[in-house]
């Protein structure tokens, strides 16, 4: 009997640090699968497919050319993981930021807001704006957030994205747009806006700062 | 009491072997990698303002490009990139053109030769299912400069020429910005080969499948390639 204690006491205590263990690594799983999830069912509202499946398969029913086909989670302002195909069904006016850019984007965020001045108000409820950032050291949710309220975009046609260099780059790929770090931690960067359709196909660029907002609106209208 | 103890020791051997199963993914693809020591490494193009010279850090390089049999685990293991269903977005209608199916590598393919006619964003797919990533173009630069080069073709098979980088559009966005003198702007403009190299890169797209592209992996040297793939599952 004594001899079993023995040798039931580390036996239990390993069976302890083992389910402690899987735990740990089940728990990690299934928070990902609620993110995911809870983001299948924002993206997918009123539409009766199965969110589970749609995750497996990851490309939902988007053509072959649209970037929704990209899988990668990204965290909006205020902190929610999103995948790209939450925009699918809207006409989508999407540019690649750094919120420290001290030049360009500002100006890119300014063409666009005048863009979405001028689009006429039954229009603009088919469209949303989306700033991505090319900074993720840098630009966490609460500091986009903050951007948002400097620049003062309306957020109910604005969202603001933040998520991982292999995220960023796999992005920048889709749509052609080229970034590099310098030493000081800035970026030279393309000047891009990229019109999508409601499908997440790309539609129409704008390349450039001096396009008027007539001009952008007539490009989006194409 | 007996009977307790058997079931403990029941569970614990089926949890190790559990465990040893998650891990054994990983572990597969760790010993082929080669430790490249941090240094200076020339950049061919230079950039306004910076130094001329820049550091690598150390990192772990693949001794060999990914070959066709390694693809094709990863294939197995992710349909999306089969043959038959990856979506043109992320690969041209070359991709894995000489295998004979989607898990197939039919008589003309050799399994140990490197794999080519695979797009980045597949290479990229690849390197992160494998819990690594590619080499940035300063990385693959710097090790295959002249000190490093033996130590890495000795297990390469020559067929692949070039291979993708991370940041092959970043290589791109420098030369096009460099573009106007041609060579007026470069550090050693008698580095035929990394011309070659960048003038290559510079005219990919990412979803380009090329005959005599490939890729192999990378890895930084303090990260715990079992916990990655387990927090990215």
């Amino acid at each position: 009997m004594k001899n079993y204690l023995i040798a039931f006491i580390p036996a239990a205590l390993l069976a302890l640090a083992a389910f402690t263990y899987v735990d740990v690594v089940n728990g990690n799983s299934s928070k990902q699968g609620n993110q995911i999830q809870s983001l299948q069912t924002r993206s997918t509202a009123g539409d009766k497919e199965d969110a589970c499946c749609k995750v497996e398969e990851g490309t939902g029913n988007h053509s072959d050319k649209s970037i929704y086909q990209l899988k990668s989670v990204w965290k909006d302002q205020d902190g929610n993981s999103v995948e790209l195909k939450i925009f699918a069904g809207k006409k989508i006016v999407l540019a690649m930021i750094y919120t420290s850019c001290p030049t360009a984007c500002p100006v890119i965020v300014n063409n666009m807001q005048k863009l979405e001045a001028v689009i006429p108000q039954k229009e603009l409820k088919k469209c949303h704006f989306v700033l991505i950032s090319i900074d993720p050291q840098r630009d966490t949710p609460s500091r986009l957030k903050q951007y948002a309220v400097e620049k003062q975009l309306d957020m109910r046609r604005w969202t603001l994205l933040t998520g991982s260099k292999n995220n960023v780059a796999e992005l920048a790929e889709l749509i052609g747009f080229r970034y590099k770090k310098n030493s000081n931690g800035n970026f030279i960067h393309s000047n891009l806006i990229t019109f999508l359709d409601e499908d997440g196909v790309i539609k129409n660029q704008s390349e450039g700062l001096g396009q008027s907002s007539n001009v952008l609106l007539s490009i989006l209208n194409k | 009491m007996k009977l307790s103890a058997l079931n403990i020791t029941l569970l614990i051997i089926a949890l190790t072997a559990g465990l040893l199963a998650n891990s054994k993914s990983a572990s597969k693809f760790l010993p082929k990698m080669i430790l490249i020591s941090g240094g200076y490494y020339l950049p061919l193009f230079k950039d306004d303002g910076e130094t001329a010279k820049e550091f690598v850090k150390s990192f772990y390089l693949d001794s060999h490009p990914i070959t066709n049999a390694e693809y094709l685990e990863f294939v197995k293991a992710n349909s999306q990139w089969r043959k038959s269903k990856v979506k043109r977005i992320f690969a041209d209608a070359n991709y894995l053109r000489e295998w004979k199916g989607d898990l197939e590598l039919g008589k003309n393919v050799k399994a140990n030769d490197p794999v080519c006619n695979v797009s980045w964003f597949a290479a990229n797919a690849y390197s992160r299912w494998a819990g690594k990533r590619l080499p940035t173009v300063s990385e693959w630069e710097f090790a295959f400069s002249k000190n490093l080069i033996d130590k890495i073709e000795k297990l390469n098979s020559a067929k692949t020429f070039y291979e993708w980088t991370f940041d092959f559009n970043e290589s791109n966005f420098q030369a096009s910005s460099a573009c106007g003198g041609a060579g007026s702007s470069a550090n050693d403009p008698t580095n035929y080969a990394a011309f070659l190299r960048f003038s290559f890169r510079n005219s990919l797209k990412p979803n380009y499948c090329l005959e005599d592209l490939g890729f192999r992996c990378a890895s930084g040297i303090h990260v715990n390639i079992h916990d990655k793939i387990l927090s990215e599952r």
